[in-house]
């Protein structure tokens, strides 16, 4: 097990240079990042909207049940949006998103290795990494920050919604005090998170799809392992940026 | 027909050597190969017919060995890659795309040629060479294995090679289809004079399409001779080749 992470450890490092190097190196390829783009992103849509909606929903719900405890239900509509944009959003939809995107990139690639794609490629004097995946990681660095905006934006309307109707406080009373109390950074903090998330979800999903092994178990092992490792490396990191932004602010 | 050839060798390999582990797979071997010229390579499965070619275009690293194009030694074996295409066993099209955009891909990516007219005319004549004037707007998993092998033979065209490695092309398809990818072969030969290296098991085409067959066998090249002298050759891996491949002389 030790020796594994040792040796994975050792193999990612060098692998993640050579990406990011290849961000750097021309050609670039405009027409592969804009079809990501619309891979990652607007094929996320539905499922964002979704999950965004339901979770500003279940949010204003059980946080009406403990704030009633207090008597503070007039900031339910403030402290489910700083629930959402700073934590629940970005994380729920990094995780949406490795499901969905961080699993395709790798079976993708793994795909392509299996069947001798990457071999062809090479064989063309064409590096397979330079090829491959500077417009996934792009796309995932530029795309998870939006969605995640966009289920803030889907969650807080959902929570602005459903307040009226289980509660005594109105529409105006919940936006003046989230309007006192709420700040830009925090919507911010959400965002930044995702720009790292998504980073770090497309280089994981990358590195074992060029590194599974040839066959249908070593494809569905690597596919695994990286949702897997995709996962732990966004709770990891929302700890340590989660840190970094209170020591800040 | 007579052939003449240039004496000066157009390619030269020098000691090669490839082991994985203590598992000495090509141990020294040497070849000249002049312009035009149609060599065949026969051997058992798991001799190292592969990795030869995998070596002479960096694929994999040979151990040790000199490989000279046209009388100029190589160092970077990625630098072979300029003048050789590698038709693959398997047709290893790209999935994402249909098969004129495979066979457009070396010409955009490799040969870097912008003029989409240019790449529209190149790609018909191309798909009317291999006989598949109608599948440009297939996608690979669409066709049968004959038609993808035709494909990927002319996705190799397109890089204008001079040398073509051909890797067991008939592997897996029945013999009139195998037989349609080696007339393209040596119709490739003939007309636009690529000089062919084909990996091979069938006796039979090898003495009729090439101008010498070479017996690989232990890790070395035992036989290099013409047809005629292949067949009257006292070595024993080519006396029972011949013998099991059913043509006693």
């Amino acid at each position: 097990m030790l020796k594994k992470f040792i040796i994975t450890a050792g193999t990612f490092s060098p692998f993640a240079f050579r990406v990011f190097s290849s961000l750097f190196r021309p050609p670039f390829r405009i027409s592969l990042i804009f079809s990501q783009f619309i891979k990652i992103g607007l094929n996320s849509i539905l499922i964002i909207s979704l999950t965004g909606a339901t979770m500003g929903l279940i949010l204003t719900q059980q946080m009406l049940f403990a704030l009633r405890q207090f008597g503070a239900v007039e900031s339910l509509y403030m402290i489910v949006s700083k629930m959402i944009s700073t934590e629940l959003s970005p994380v729920v939809t990094a995780l949406l998103l490795i499901a969905k995107n961080g699993s395709s990139i790798t079976s993708e690639i793994g795909i392509m290795k299996t069947t001798n794609q990457l071999d062809v490629l090479e064989s063309m004097n064409i590096d397979p990494i330079q090829y491959l995946a500077p417009s996934r990681i792009l796309a995932c660095t530029f795309m998870f920050p939006l969605l995640c905006a966009y289920s803030i934006i889907v969650g807080m309307a959902a929570s602005l919604a459903l307040i009226p109707i289980i509660t005594e406080v109105d529409l105006a009373q919940s936006i003046n005090f989230l309007i006192q109390r709420y700040d830009v950074h925090e919507l911010l903090v959400g965002i930044i998170k995702s720009f790292f998330f998504g980073m770090f979800v497309a280089l994981i999903s990358l590195f074992h799809g060029f590194n599974s092994t040839r066959g249908a178990e070593g494809l569905s092992l690597a596919t695994t392992e990286g949702v897997v490792m995709s996962s732990i490396a966004i709770i990891l990191l929302d700890f340590i940026l989660g840190k970094i932004y209170v020591e800040i602010f | 027909m007579l052939k003449f050839f240039n004496e000066t060798p157009l390619l030269r390999v020098k000691n090669l050597s490839k082991s994985f582990g203590k598992n000495h797979v090509l141990r020294d071997i040497s070849i000249s190969i002049r312009e035009g010229e149609s060599v065949s390579i026969l051997g058992k499965s798991g001799v190292g017919k592969s990795v030869f070619f995998k070596c002479l275009i960096g694929l994999l690293l040979p151990d040790s060995g000199q490989v000279y194009f046209r009388n100029k030694e190589i160092y970077d074996k990625t630098q072979l890659r300029v003048h050789c295409a590698y038709l693959f066993q398997e047709p290893a099209l790209f999935d994402s795309m249909n098969i004129f955009d495979n066979i457009a891909f070396p010409l955009r990516e490799v040969r870097k040629i912008k003029d989409k007219a240019y790449i529209r005319n190149k790609v018909a004549e191309l798909l009317g060479w291999v006989g598949l004037e109608e599948a440009g707007l297939q996608m690979p998993h669409e066709l049968s294995g004959g038609m993808q092998k035709r494909a990927s033979f002319a996705r190799t065209l397109a890089m204008s090679p001079t040398i073509l490695l051909c890797d067991e092309p008939t592997t897996g398809l029945d013999p009139v289809t195998g037989d349609k990818i080696i007339k393209l072969i040596h119709k490739s030969n003939k007309e636009l004079n690529i000089t062919c290296i084909t990996i091979t098991h069938n006796l039979q085409q090898s003495l009729l399409h090439s101008d010498r067959i070479v017996m690989l066998n232990n890790g070395a090249f035992e036989v290099v001779d013409i047809p005629d002298n292949f067949l009257k050759s006292n070595n024993n891996s080519v006396q029972s080749f011949i013998t099991l491949s059913s043509l006693r002389i």
